[in-house]
């Protein structure tokens, strides 16, 4: 998996289930981007460290990172499923992350810009199903902005969908319950 | 650095704090949306100059504006006071 991430190359992981003991580092830079179509791809993270990171410039490029119906689980006690850092032009596509709440986090996303989180299903994060916040690199503070969450079942987290560091976003069309608060907005576009 | 989150024609349901929680935040527009709780709140606004506006949302229990809250624009909400269909 990490070669074929490596590569940034698109690629398509046979169906069928993938254990994940540590984490497992996309480096999305000059240029590479990252086309993943999983359906019928289960990742089960099993390790305190285990989690699927895939980091881009933070600001100042387009990564392209398009994910299609993959699913991540926990087995374990993890930092978070899946986290993006640092990158831009996003597309996820119903995908299926349950923390098991085992994680505090489904999936995070730091100075995440342009793209959006459709369809799919997001479940038992123990602090938040999805979290945007922001980031520092090159170009300073960068802010989540411009993520569309639409069409996403988010359930049993503590917080479901937790925008916090962003300057702009739409969520829209979501099935979101069984939780602490459903929808947190902290330090928008001061 | 300005820009607007909003949230609009979502699903709440069973929640036990609130639906939405703004705190600390500018242009945030909450519309079209239904909260069926049953917590006792379904927004909560707080944190000193947030500006918020709710308009046509269906809420179950109601609104609540902390202390120091720069803006609330607040119109068009219904109050269902129901659980939601199955």
């Amino acid at each position: 998996m990490q070669a074929a991430c490596d590569t940034g190359r698109p690629f398509a992981l046979p169906a069928g289930s993938y254990r994940v003991t540590r984490l497992l580092t996309c480096k999305l830079g000059n240029g590479k981007g990252l086309l993943a179509n999983n359906v019928g791809v289960t990742i089960i993270l099993d390790g305190p460290t285990a989690g699927i990171r895939i980091t881009g410039t933070v600001g100042g490029a387009d990564e392209n990172v398009f994910i299609t119906g993959l699913k991540i689980t926990a087995k374990s006690q993890v930092p978070f499923l899946l986290d993006l850092y640092g990158v831009a032009e996003i597309q996820l596509t119903n995908l299926r992350l349950d923390g098991k709440n085992l994680a505090p986090y489904a999936l995070l996303m730091r100075a995440a810009q342009k793209g959006q989180i459709s369809g799919g299903s997001i479940y038992g994060a123990t602090l938040a199903g999805i979290r945007q916040e922001s980031a520092t690199g090159k170009y300073g503070d960068v802010r989540s902005n411009a993520i569309e969450i639409h069409g996403v079942s988010l359930s049993n987290g503590n917080t479901n969908i937790e925008v916090a560091g962003a300057d702009d976003g739409e969520i829209h069309g979501n099935h979101i319950t069984a939780e602490n608060t459903a929808l947190s907005m902290t330090w928008i576009a001061r | 650095m300005t820009g607007l989150v909003s949230a609009h024609d979502n699903h709440f349901e069973s929640n036990s704090v609130a639906a939405i929680w703004v705190k600390n935040a500018r242009n945030v527009v909450l519309v079209h949306n239904a909260m069926y709780g049953p917590g006792s709140n379904d927004i909560v606004v707080n944190g000193m100059g947030t500006h918020v506006r709710i308009d046509g949302n269906q809420l179950n229990n109601g609104l609540v504006v902390g202390a120091g809250v720069g803006r609330v624009i607040y119109d068009n909400n219904h109050q269902l006071g129901r659980a939601p269909p199955d």
